[in-house]
């Protein structure tokens, strides 16, 4: 009897000494092997998801997109597999697309995605799109600005052209001529809800999964319009439009399916532990 | 044609994972790189605005501009020991117009915002299905028993004194369990969608994507 509770003890114990490394080696391996294998697991397409598709369905025609937030490079998965999807639904539409980089990041990241969809091929710039020059002095000096004053806060385009110049501007200038405000950054909701949902601009956000728990209360208070989940709202989106270059939500959804169930298992695996540690320490 | 810029992103990539085995002069290279590449972007876009903001006044002839382009460049002061009070204007006239908007904007959208927000839920409780009624219902108790914990000024004492003290409980355990959702999710969410988001990038650019 002894000698088996002497077994269990060292099998809790043992566990407690692995080292992290291992633990991300086997998140490796469960992330690169369903990218080489896909097993190809259905999903169903969320309400949420569902409601931005057919809100971007039912858009008029000339309706003006602003595209402001803080995309990052480091979140691209996240996010941008829902914004491609976005920008793949559009690029058909009589719409019009103004990039506005809250970051210096989303700078390069907001053109990037519009190159890989080909939004850009079948729409001419400085008429049916434009990227702004990124702004200094956060989001919190910018965005009340903006939504007043286009022309008087970004002076330029990001290649140096004056608004003035730019056919898009000719009908564009603030709040008012906005139809919706899309968001591919990571956690920019909070800022949209304080300086663009006053002004009763519809917003549509792709979000990290970490941060779509966080930003329910802003859909529940009628500050946001709706959001998508991180990548799994992005392969749902995809789902929806068919196909956008590089699928990134759907090629990764069997890989973000299995590393959480690993976690998941992981957090109860560990908090056992802990409870039968305590146990031990108890009888000792 | 190779791309150039392929290889070497899976290059730092790698090198800035072996860090996971130990430091190395491969990670302190990638280390480096990343920095010294970061201040350059964050350099050259510094270079654009500029220009940005300069335009209304070199092309435009709006002058008055001149005032906060001026403020701007006392900031510099900040780096003369004898001269660093000259730059606490231009820190303090920012400073003020930040946080006014900031509080207007935070007053608004979360205070008032979230409040009604939440009332709205709790209207939506009767007549919802089952799922959406439960989910309000909770968002509302949850969001009372955690406002119960910061309640310091006045104390309930007798009956509802104890009925107070549940509350009081409950709204710690909520808030536990609030910051653990919070912190796991960000540490592992962000933790893991940056690690997959750069074991694709790799394959991808192996495919042949730019």
């Amino acid at each position: 009897m002894k000698k088996e509770e002497g077994a269990s003890v060292s099998i809790w114990s043992k566990a407690q000494s692995v080292r992290a490394e291992w633990l991300w080696l086997v998140t490796l391996v469960l992330i690169i092997v369903p990218l080489a294998v896909p097993p190809h697991v259905p999903f169903t397409v969320n309400q949420s998801t569902l409601r931005i598709y057919e809100y971007v369905k039912k858009l008029p025609d000339g309706s003006v997109i602003v595209s402001g937030g803080s995309g990052q490079w480091a979140f691209i998965y996240e996010t941008s597999a829902a914004f491609m999807a976005f920008l793949t639904q559009i690029k058909n539409k009589d719409v019009k697309l103004i990039i506005f980089p809250l970051s210096t990041d989303s700078l390069m990241f907001e053109p990037w995605a519009v190159k890989v969809t080909g939004f850009d091929k079948v729409k001419e710039y400085g008429k049916d799109w434009v990227v702004l020059n990124y702004v200094p002095g956060g989001a919190d000096i910018t965005l009340p600005a903006f939504m007043t004053n286009i022309r008087g806060l970004c002076r330029t385009d990001v290649y140096g052209r004056p608004l003035d110049e730019l056919p898009i501007f000719k009908t564009v200038n603030s709040y008012k001529d906005i139809t919706l405000w899309v968001d591919c950054g990571a956690n920019s909701i909070p800022s949209l809800a304080r300086y663009v949902a006053p002004y009763k601009v519809p917003i549509l956000g792709f979000v990290h999964s970490a941060y779509y728990g966080m930003f329910q209360p802003y859909i529940a208070a009628g500050q946001v319009y709706e959001m998508t989940n991180g990548i799994r709202g992005g392969g749902e989106y995809e789902k929806l439009v068919g196909y956008t270059p590089w699928n990134l939500g759907t090629v990764t959804m069997d890989s973000y399916q299995l590393y959480s169930i690993y976690i998941l298992a992981l957090v109860i695996i560990a908090n056992i532990g802990t409870q039968m540690l305590k146990k031990e320490e108890k009888k000792q | 044609m190779i791309n150039i810029w392929i290889p070497i992103g899976i290059a730092i990539a790698i090198a800035t994972w072996s860090f996971l085995i130990k430091e190395s002069p491969l990670f302190r290279w990638a280390e480096r790189t990343f920095i010294s590449a970061a201040i350059g972007h964050t350099v050259v876009v510094g270079v654009y605005t500029l220009r940005d903001r300069y335009y209304p006044i070199t092309v435009q002839g709006q002058y008055l501009l001149l005032i906060p382009a001026a403020l701007g460049y006392l900031y510099l002061f900040v780096l003369w020991r004898r001269g660093r009070w000259v730059a606490s204007y231009p820190i303090a006239i920012t400073m003020g117009v930040g946080l006014a908007t900031q509080v207007r904007g935070t007053i608004d959208a979360d205070f008032l915002g979230q409040t009604l927000g939440l009332i709205r839920e709790g209207g939506r409780i009767v007549g919802s299905p089952p799922q959406t009624a439960f989910t309000n219902a909770l968002t509302i108790i949850v969001t009372l028993f955690s406002l119960s914990y910061f309640l310091f000024t006045v104390r309930p004492k007798g009956a509802f004194g104890s009925v107070y003290d549940g509350m009081y409980k409950l709204g710690q355990y909520c808030l536990l369990a609030s910051l653990g959702a919070m912190a796991g999710n960000y540490i592992l969410g962000t933790g893991l969608a940056v690690t997959m988001a750069t074991i694709i990038r790799i394959i991808f650019s192996l495919q042949g994507y730019g």
